[in-house]
């Protein structure tokens, strides 16, 4: 069953710790939580694909050094707050949400992208489940599929949970 | 009169200098992501670039003789050089420190000590600060009449703290430490604390006398003036003004960053670390008060922090409660030592360090400073923060009461604290990495705990970010406004 907005909200105020959902920092709890979903904002973690990377494949099947090999192949870098990120036509990077999530065992979700961002032609995730238990930063794989390079801003509401109880 | 060579000699000079200058440029605005201290240097270096432009200018229109021309261009090419120097430091990346937003809450702290200072956060400060000295001294003796040296460094910071951090320490809550104490230098100075052993130290001069008469056999002439035992007196001064400093900075950064600070002393307990220095020691003996006095001042400056009730003092938080004061009194016991004999010359030091810290602090404690980090937001805001971290939630808001689903902004101060606390618990099974040399760990053991406590440090200095951001949110929202918005709809 899909969360309604007071149930979120109650879930956010539970008392007991195994069963609150956190979402934190929730800036503006008004603006953020939806109808059925919340959005959450963009991190200031990006990790970029380099163009150049002298290898000739990534064969996942192949473990040996796979971590140097995706160190040639990605690179973090971290934008100040306030400054723009650009993400050009056809690029790919991994970002991360501002807001650390903790979910209770009755709790899981999907990652959806949020339309407005959508038209620009920004896509948000593709790995999108959420399971009960999870904590961390949510990380979205961020395309652009568009023809012209979009700027993004950590902190700009980038994509929205849309939260489900789960069966015993 | 300036001939036509000279002229074209300026000309090629002002060439040179407007290379430099967008030579410099990009590296401006490299730094300008970086830290808004460092970017003031950079505006610097430009702004005496345009200075010396424009009294190249000045030249062209003005009348020299040929002599007075080559000496003038012969200054300003060795100011070029330097310049050029300089700027080629900025161009390092490996100069830069990579976490700057994890340091953003000094630069708030320092405007509150001195809104003239500003911070410098570089690796390599040393050399920074010597060739900023360097450029000033030579700016002091090329720059014309008419440049004024105001002119030149009009909004320019007063003061620089220049933080040298050394970047592979990963160990966050040590880094903000460590940075305390140093700051703790700053408000020394500030506060002007440096005259307080020249108060004092004359006030032992019959006791100094004796130690003068016994060491060089002959007694002062006090009433003419006596060169050896002014230098005498003048070696004392320096002894004791150093050793005092040095605790006066510990107790600042007390102030700052509350109990903490205690991780700043990390040596403690290693192999090779010593309580007290001895006379061997050399310089480090003569210029450094002994860790156990800096430990026994460090337990008295951050008392006010464990007395009292804690907010959220639960049955489990009571056991921690207990922990820690018990922790605090078993070092203050343990390195409580007979007073200093004051027979002996090293402890009439002691004496008089004593003294001046004593009257320092009877004068600091009466100030009411906006920075100090208040020991009430301490016990109001610890358990619950650590309580956070313990369930794995990272410790940036207080929830005030369980029906708020949006908390405030935790203090970073707080925040710092309350993963000490979870240090000090968690230390031997997960984050001791100190003993690798024992050989009693493995390799694998030692690279698991760096993993935990890397991944640790990400969590607290992550915590301290968003607490940042979420408190900017609150103060100002409108200033995100933009960023914060939705992308412009798309018209059907």
């Amino acid at each position: 069953m899909i969360l309604s907005r007071s149930t979120i909200s109650s879930l956010l105020r539970e008392a007991d710790p195994e069963r609150r959902l956190v979402i934190t920092p929730l800036l503006d709890e008004a603006e953020q939580v939806g109808k059925a979903s919340v959005d959450v904002r963009l991190g200031n973690e990006f990790v970029i694909v380099n163009k150049q990377t002298g290898i000739l494949g990534i064969d996942p099947l192949r473990r040996t050094n796979l971590a140097q090999r995706l160190m040639k192949y990605q690179r973090q870098m971290k934008i100040p707050f306030g400054s723009p990120f650009y993400l050009h036509p056809q690029d790919f990077c991994l970002a991360t949400t501002l807001e650390y999530l903790a979910f209770p065992q009755t709790l899981a979700a999907y990652v959806i992208g949020r339309s407005s961002w959508g038209r620009l032609g920004l896509i948000i995730a593709t790995a999108t489940m959420i399971e009960p238990g999870f904590k961390g930063t949510l990380v979205l794989e961020l395309a652009n599929v568009g023809s012209v390079p979009i700027v993004l801003y950590p902190m700009v509401r980038i994509a929205q949970l849309v939260l489900h109880s789960v069966g015993k | 009169m300036a001939t036509r060579d000279s002229k074209a000699a300026i000309h090629l000079l002002a060439d040179k200098i407007a290379s430099i200058r967008s030579q410099a440029q990009p590296y401006a605005d490299r730094i300008k992501q970086a830290s808004p201290g460092i970017v003031k240097l950079a505006i610097h270096e430009i702004r005496v670039c345009n200075a010396l432009v424009r009294y190249l200018g000045d030249l062209l229109v003005g009348t020299f003789s040929e002599e007075d021309l080559d000496l003038e261009v012969s200054k300003i090419a060795h100011a070029i050089l330097i310049l050029a120097r300089t700027t080629r430091f900025f161009a390092s990346d490996d100069n830069l420190i990579n976490h700057y937003d994890s340091l953003s809450p000094w630069e708030n702290l320092v405007k509150s000590i001195s809104a003239d200072a500003d911070v410098i956060i570089r690796s390599q400060s040393a050399y920074e600060f010597e060739s900023y000295l360097e450029i000033r001294d030579m700016l002091e003796r090329i720059l014309p009449l008419d440049v004024s040296r105001a002119d030149v460094f009009r909004g320019f910071p007063k003061h620089f703290i220049v933080l040298n951090i050394p970047i592979v320490q990963a160990w966050n809550v040590l880094h903000y430490a460590l940075l305390a104490h140093e700051i703790g230098h700053f408000i020394y100075n500030v506060e002007q604390l440096e005259q307080i052993p020249l108060a004092v130290v004359p006030e032992y001069r019959e006791r100094l006398v004796e130690f003068f008469k016994r060491e060089r056999g002959t007694t002062p002439d006090l009433e003419a003036f006596d060169d050896e035992f002014s230098r005498f007196l003048q070696t004392w001064s320096k002894v004791i003004t150093s050793r005092y400093k040095e605790l006066m900075s510990d107790t600042f950064g007390a102030y700052i960053i509350g109990p903490c600070i205690l991780f700043a002393l990390r040596d403690f307990g290693l192999p090779g670390f010593r309580l007290d220095f001895a006379p061997g020691d050399g310089e480090r003996f003569l210029g450094y008060p002994s860790f156990r006095k800096r430990f026994l001042l460090l337990l008295q400056a951050i008392r006010p922090f464990t007395e009292g009730t804690f907010r959220t003092e639960t049955a489990d938080n009571k056991r921690a409660v207990r922990r820690l004061r018990r922790f605090l009194k078993t070092w203050g016991l343990a390195l409580r030592q007979p007073a200093a004999a004051a027979d002996d010359r090293y402890g009439l030091i002691e004496q008089i360090v004593d003294e001046c810290v004593t009257r320092a602090l009877t004068k600091v404690s009466a100030a009411n400073y906006p920075w100090r980090y208040d020991a009430a937001l301490y016990r109001t805001e610890l358990f619950e923060l650590y309580n956070r971290i313990l369930d794995d939630i990272p410790p940036n808001e207080i929830r005030n009461g369980q029906a708020a689903a949006v908390g405030t902004p935790a203090h970073w101060q707080s925040i710092l604290n309350a993963a000490w606390l979870y240090y000090l618990d968690f230390r031997t099974e997960k984050f001791d990495v100190f003993r690798w040399n024992d050989g009693k760990l493995s390799e694998d053991t030692i690279n698991h705990r760096h993993k935990s406590l890397r991944r640790f440090n990400d969590f607290v200095t992550r915590s301290i970010e968003l607490s940042i951001v979420h408190e900017r949110f609150l103060k100002d929202k409108r200033c995100l406004e933009g960023i914060l918005d939705d992308p412009v709809e798309i018209d059907d």
